[in-house]
C-alpha cells in the first residue's frame, strides 16, 4: 500500500513549505526534502514481514487526519553547567554542531515514521555537556502539545569526556486526536555516564511512535534509560543502545501501568558490538481493564563484541480477565566468548501465597493486592540512584495508580 | 533409470548408498501431471486426489515466513523427484522385502532392534513404506499400524475423519507442499484402554539424489490409551540436496497418553521442513522428544493444542549443529483450555560455526484460567565462530496464568575444563562429559538403547572439539 497520488503531492509539498516557513539552512532542506521522498516511498511497517510491528497494525493511520501546523510549547531547565539550545535551525555555531548529529543515529530512512519525523521537523533541543562537568540538577525538558496534530519532537543528548548529566524528558498532550512521532539520539563521551527519563503522560486520543537510539562509539561510556508510561492511547517505543566503545554500557528500564485501552509496545535492542561491553534490560508491564502491553526484544551479541555481558528481563502482571500481555524476548549470539546471555520473561497474576501471607498478618485482601502490585512496580524505579528523582517519578506512578 | 549418484565418503556413518533401482522414479519438478501420477498410482479415492490438488494450489500461493532462514531460498523446488518408488509393496516380513534394501536396513540395525525391543515397526524406503510389522498380541488388541497409504486403503473412514484436522494444508507452505505429494509414513490407532507398553518405531530412508520425501503420519490414541512412537532417519551424502518435508498429526483423546520420540541424523545435505502438532483432549498427555543433530537446515517446531482442561503437554528439544548446520527448532504450546499445564525445555549446542535457533511459542487464549507453562531453554557454544539464537515469543491473554520463561547461553565453562582437568581427565574427555551432562535432562527421557544411540551421535559430533 503505497501512499496515493494525492498524499504525496501533500507530504512533499507541506515538507517543503515548512521548511520555506522555518528558514531551513541547506543541509536542512536536504534532509527534510528526502525525508519527504522517504515517506512518500515507504509503506507503514508490515505486520508480517517487520516483527516489532506484529502487534500493531499502522497501516490504520489515516495521515489527513494530522495536520502539520503545530501547537506544542517547550520549556527547558538546566543548570548553567550545560548548554541547553532550542532550535528552530537558525545559522550559527550550535547549528553547526547539530548538522553533524541530526539524524545519524536514527535514520530518516528507518521506517516511514521516522521519515515523517525529518520531514515535518520544527525543531530539536540539544543537550550539550562538556567536558568533565557534573552539573548538579537535572536538565529538564517538558514538552506539551495541543490540539489534532503530528509532531515530531527532537531531542539530540551530547556529553563530553568524563561528563555527567541526568535529562528528564516529559510529554504532556491534551485531548485531541495526535499524532507524536518522539526521536532522541544520544551520544555519550568517552567515561561519560548519561541518564535519561523519559515520562510519557500523553491524552487519551495520542498515539506515539517513539525511536530512541544510544550511539555508544565511545570508550567506558554508561547510559541509562527509563520509558514510563503513565498515558496515552497508544504509546509504541522503538530503542536501541549501539554497545561499540569497549567497555561501554546500557541499561534499559521500562514501567508502564496501563487502564482502559492503552496500549503499550516497545521493542528493544540492545546490541553488543565491541568488546567489555555491558547491557541489561527491565521492562515491566501491570495491567488492568483491556490494556495491552508487548515487549519484543532482542539482544545481540555480534562477532567482535567478547567477554559481552547482557541481561534482558520482561515482567508482566494481569490484573484483570481481560488484559493482555505479548512477550517475545530475543537472544542471538554470535560468539561463545561471552560471560553471560540471559534472559527472562514471566506473566500472571498477584502471586497467591504472597497474597495469603499478607493476609494472614491482617492486611484485607485488597490493600495487600495494592501492596504487592506497588512492589512490583517500585522495584524498576528504584534502580533510579537519584534519591529525589526517584521520590518524584514514584509520586507520578502513585497518582497514576490511585486513579484507577 | 539409474543414474551414478556422486556420493561423499566421509565420517557420517550412515552415508552409503544402493545404485538407484527404482521401480518407478518421477521425473523431477512439481506439476498437476506428477500429483495425478502420484495419487494413480496409488489407486487412491478422488477425495485425496482432490485434496492433494487442492493443497498444490496453496503451495504455489504460499510464501516462505520472513523469518525463515535465507538458506530456504536455496531450494530448487524443479530439481527434486518428488515421487521415488523403490518397491511396490508393503511387507510384513523382512525377507519378502527385496535384498539391496533389506541389506540398508540391517545395516542401520533395525530389524535386529526389532527382535530385541520393539512393539512394532515400519521402515520407509525413498517415498514408500517397504515393511511393517507389529506384534500379534497388540494386533489383537485392536492396535493398528500401517504404512499411510496402507491404511487409507483398508481403514478409510477412520482416516478420512481424522486426516488434515489438525495440520491443514495452508497451514505453513511445507504442509501445503507435503499434502500435495505425500507418501508414506506411519498410521497408528490405538483403541481405548489399550496401553501399548514398549514402543513402536519408523524407520525413514532417502537412497535416491535430489530425491523429496514426504511422508505423512497420522496417530490417534483413544481415550484412555497409551502409546510411544519412536522415528529415525538417515540419508547418504550426496553432492547435491534432498529435501525431507514431512507433515505429522496426532490425536490424543481423553486421557490418553502419546509420546513422539525423534532422533533425526539426516545427512548434511538434507533441508528438513516438517510440521508435527498435536492435539490434546481432557486429561491427555502429549511429549515430544525432539534431537535433532543431522541435516543441513532444519526447520521444525512441534506443537501441542492443549483443547479440554487438564491436558499437559511437554516438549523436550535437543539440538546439536555442527559446521555447515543449522538447527531451528524449538515448540509450540497453545493453551486453549482452563487447567491446561506445559513445559518446554530446550538445549541447544552449536560447534564449528553452527548455528542452532531456539524458536517457540506460548499461547494462552482469553478466558482460560489456571494455566501454568515453564519454558526453558540453554544453548552452549563449543567455540567461537557457533551461533546461537533464541526466539522464544509468548501470546497471554488471560490473566489467571502462570507463565515463566528462563533462556541462558553459555560457552564450554573453563572453569569447569580446568577442574575436570586436574583430575586427570584429557581436554577431550572432560569437553565430552560437560556436554553429556548438559543435554543429559533430554538422553535421561529416551528408552535405554536410544539413549545410548544418542549419547554416540553426540560423541561424533563432538570428535576433535578440543585442540
Amino acid at each position: 500500500m503505497t501512499s496515493t497520488t494525492e498524499e504525496r503531492v501533500r507530504i512533499a509539498a507541506a515538507a517543503q513549505a515548512l521548511g520555506e516557513q522555518l528558514g531551513d539552512p541547506a543541509w536542512l532542506a536536504r534532509l527534510r526534502a528526502e525525508a519527504a521522498a522517504l515517506a512518500d516511498e515507504l509503506d507503514w511497517p508490515d505486520s508480517y514481514q517487520s516483527r516489532p510491528w506484529k502487534y500493531y497494525d499502522a497501516r490504520s493511520i489515516d495521515l489527513a487526519r494530522y495536520p502539520v501546523e503545530q501547537d506544542e510549547s517547550i520549556a527547558v531547565e538546566a543548570d548553567d553547567a550545560v548548554t541547553v539550545t532550542t532550535h528552530g535551525f537558525a545559522e550559527g555555531a550550535t547549528a553547526e554542531r547539530l548538522a553533524q548529529r541530526l539524524g545519524s543515529a536514527v535514520a530518516a530512512g528507518t521506517d516511514r515514521f521516522t521519515a515523517l519525523h525529518y520531514a515535518f521537523l520544527r525543531e530539536a533541543v540539544i543537550v550539550d555537556v562538556p567536558a568533565n562537568a557534573e552539573p548538579a540538577t537535572p536538565v529538564r525538558i517538558r514538552r506539551s502539545v495541543s490540539g489534532a496534530q503530528l509532531t515530531t519532537p527532537h531531542t539530540v543528548i551530547v556529553t563530553g569526556p568524563n561528563s555527567r548529566v541526568t535529562v528528564v524528558e516529559e510529554y504532556t498532550s491534551d485531548e485531541a486526536e495526535i499524532l507524536a512521532v518522539p526521536v532522541a539520539e544520544i551520544f555519550p563521551g568517552p567515561g561519560s555516564e548519561v541518564r535519561y527519563y523519559v515520562v510519557h503522560r500523553w491524552g487519551p486520543a495520542t498515539r506515539s511512535f517513539g525511536y530512541q537510539r544510544m550511539l555508544g562509539a565511545e570508550r567506558d561510556a554508561a547510559f541509562q534509560n527509563l520509558q514510563l508510561v503513565l498515558s496515552g492511547s497508544v504509546v509504541k517505543g522503538q530503542l536501541e543502545s549501539s554497545l561499540i566503545g569497549r567497555g561501554t554500557a546500557s541499561e534499559l528500564l521500562g514501567l508502564a501501568y496501563g487502564r482502559g485501552e492503552e496500549y503499550v509496545d516497545f521493542y528493544t535492542l540492545q546490541d553488543h558490538i565491541g568488546p567489555d561491553t555491558r547491557s541489561d534490560l527491565l521492562y515491566k508491564a501491570a495491567l488492568r481493564d483491556s490494556a495491552r502491553s508487548v515487549y519484543y526484544g532482542l539482544t545481540r551479541v555480534g562477532l567482535e563484541a567478547k567477554n559481552a555481558d547482557a541481561n534482558q528481563e520482561n515482567r508482566n502482571l494481569l490484573l484483570s480477565k481481560t488484559a493482555r500481555a505479548d512477550s517475545d524476548p530475543v537472544l542471538e549470539i554470535l560468539t561463545s566468548n561471552v560471560i553471560r546471555a540471559s534472559h527472562g520473561a514471566t506473566a500472571g497474576p498477584v502471586d497467591e501465597e504472597q497474597l495469603f501471607y499478607l493476609q494472614t498478618r491482617g492486611i484485607p485482601r485488597p490493600v495487600a493486592e495494592g501492596m504487592l502490585v506497588w512492589a512490583f512496580l517500585e522495584d524498576v524505579v528504584a534502580r533510579v540512584p537519584d534519591a529525589g528523582l526517584r521520590e518524584e517519578l514514584l509520586g507520578l506512578l502513585e497518582a497514576k495508580v490511585r486513579g484507577s | 533409470m539409474t543414474t551414478a549418484p556422486e556420493a561423499i565418503v566421509g565420517e557420517y556413518k550412515w552415508g552409503f548408498y544402493d545404485p538407484e533401482e527404482a521401480l518407478f522414479k518421477a521425473n523431477k519438478g512439481l506439476s498437476r501431471e506428477i500429483v495425478n501420477i502420484i495419487s494413480d498410482m496409488k489407486g487412491e479415492p478422488q477425495w485425496m486426489r482432490e485434496f492433494r490438488l487442492r493443497a498444490l494450489e496453496i503451495f504455489w500461493q504460499k510464501q516462505d515466513p520472513p523469518w525463515g532462514s535465507p538458506q530456504l531460498k536455496e531450494i530448487n523446488f524443479d530439481d527434486i523427484h518428488y515421487y521415488v518408488k523403490a518397491t511396490d509393496r508393503d511387507e510384513r516380513s523382512w525377507d519378502d522385502v527385496p535384498e539391496y534394501i533389506r541389506r540398508t536396513f540391517d545395516r542401520l540395525g533395525i530389524p535386529e532392534a526389532e527382535r530385541k525391543y520393539l512393539a512394532g515397526v515400519g521402515a520407509q524406503y525413498d517415498s514408500e513404506v517397504v515393511y511393517h510389522n507389529i506384534r500379534e498380541d497388540l494386533e489383537k488388541q485392536g492396535v493398528i499400524f500401517l504404512g499411510t497409504d496402507q491404511a487409507l486403503k483398508e481403514h478409510e473412514d477412520i482416516f478420512k475423519e481424522y486426516f488434515g484436522t489438525v495440520v491443514p494444508p495452508a497451514d505453513n507452505r511445507y504442509a501445503a507442499l507435503n499434502s500435495a505429494v505425500w507418501s508414506g509414513g506411519s498410521f497408528i490407532y490405538v483403541p481405548k484402554g489399550v496401553k501399548v507398553e514398549i514402543p513402536l518405531q519408523a524407520y525413514f530412508r532417502i537412497n535416491t539424489q535430489n530425491m523429496g520425501q514426504f511422508e505423512r503420519t497420522l496417530i490417534i490414541a483413544d481415550e484412555g490409551s497409551q502409546v510411544h512412537y519412536v522415528e529415525g532417519c538417515t540419508a547418504p551424502i550426496y553432492r547435491s540436496d534432498s529435501l525431507h518435508s514431512a507433515v505429522v498429526e496426532i490425536i490424543v483423546k481423553r486421557g490418553a497418553r502419546v509420546r513422539y520420540t525423534t532422533i533425526q541424523n539426516w545427512s548434511n545435505n538434507v533441508y528438513n521442513l516438517v510440521t508435527k502438532r498435536a492435539v490434546a483432549y481432557q486429561d491427555a498427555v502429549m511429549e515430544w522428544v525432539d534431537g535433532n543433530l543431522g541435516s543441513k537446515l532444519t526447520m521444525k517446531y512441534p506443537s501441542v493444542y492443549l483443547m479440554e482442561p487438564g491436558a499437559h503437554g511437554e516438549i523436550l528439544s535437543l539440538a546439536f549443529a555442527g559446521k555447515g548446520q543449522h538447527q531451528d527448532a524449538g515448540g509450540k504450546i497453545v493453551h486453549a483450555a482452563s487447567n491446561t499445564t506445559s513445559t518446554i525445555i530446550s538445549k541447544s549446542l552449536s560447534k564449528d560455526g553452527g548455528r542452532t535457533s531456539y524458536r517457540g511459542l506460548l499461547k494462552v487464549y482469553e478466558g482460560c484460567e489456571n494455566v501454568k507453562s515453564t519454558v526453558r531453554c540453554d544453548a552452549l557454544l563449543l567455540d567461537e565462530e557457533s551461533r546461537s539464537d533464541t526466539y522464544p515469543t509468548m501470546e497471554i491473554d488471560a490473566p489467571d496464568v502462570h507463565i515463566q520463561h528462563e533462556a541462558y547461553v553459555s560457552k564450554l565453562g573453563e572453569d569447569q575444563l580446568f577442574y575436570l582437568m586436574s583430575r586427570g581427565l584429557s581436554e577431550e574427555a572432560a569437553a565430552k562429559m560437560i556436554v553429556n551432562g548438559f543435554v543429559e535432562p533430554i538422553v535421561k527421557e529416551l528408552p535405554m538403547e536410544y539413549a545410548v544411540e544418542l549419547n554416540r551421535l553426540i560423541e561424533l559430533q563432538m570428535e576433535g572439539a578440543v585442540g
